[in-house]
């Protein structure tokens, strides 16, 4: 029951990858993952997320995008599926529905 | 006072940032209020173990000498990620301390345990 918030584009951090590996080799499906701040552009459409996009394909758990953080980048036309938007509020909530929230620096 | 599980993970490299070493602050601050604290070290993290490392005249804190000493402050919960080193061929090199491999799937059995994780 843990939220993992990660706020790092996957072209500087490894933070998003890390945390579906662990996620991939969890046992319950009861986490989510919310992206924030640069971690939106792991929704890019981009070659170079696409490993990145089968990994969250195939995990149980939700993943949340941010999305005030989406439009201030421009952001929602090339977006893959698979992802949930959400605005503050959600996040807000989000924060609350979870035992816990860490964030991978 | 209430105890909280506290896990305290490690992931940047060595002389990457500030970040591993704010994370030995948290550790021995959170070591003095007699909190249960595990530190894992995961990914690129794992590099903090090698003990060939000499940071000498760069004016950063080398804090795998730290290490050694963290059963002092009743720290003995010290995990790595399981295949980290050999994936990056480290697996032969000597550590600085001794620590027990975690799988991917203990780790998240672990971030689940936790009360609090602070990821670094």
């Amino acid at each position: 029951m843990t939220l993992h918030l990660i706020n790092k584009s996957p072209a500087k951090s490894s933070a998003l990858n890390e945390c579906l590996s662990v996620l991939e080799a969890s046992n319950n499906s009861s986490s989510a993952i919310l992206l924030i701040e640069d971690a939106v552009y792991s929704a890019l459409k981009h070659p170079a997320n696409m490993a990145l996009h089968e990994k969250i394909k195939k995990l149980a758990s939700p993943c949340y995008l941010l999305k005030e953080d989406l439009l201030m980048r421009g952001l929602h036309a090339e977006l893959v599926e698979g992802f949930t938007i959400v605005d503050y509020a959600g996040f807000v909530q989000l924060s609350l529905d979870f035992k816990k929230v860490q964030s991978w620096s | 006072m209430t105890l909280k599980n506290i896990l305290i993970i490690i992931r940047q490299a060595p002389y990457s940032s500030l970040l591993p070493a704010a994370a030995l602050d948290v550790l021995l601050t959170a070591a003095a209020f007699e909190q249960p604290i595990t530190l894992l070290f995961m990914g690129e993290g794992v590099q903090h173990l090698l003990s060939a490392q000499n940071s000498t005249g760069s004016g950063m804190k080398n804090i795998s000498k730290a290490l050694p000493s963290l059963e002092l402050y009743e720290v003995d919960q010290v995990f790595m990620e399981k295949d980290a080193l050999a994936n990056r061929k480290l697996e032969n090199e000597k550590l600085v301390l001794q620590v027990e491999s975690l799988s991917l799937n203990q780790i998240a059995d672990a971030i689940e345990k936790a009360d609090q994780v602070f990821n670094f």
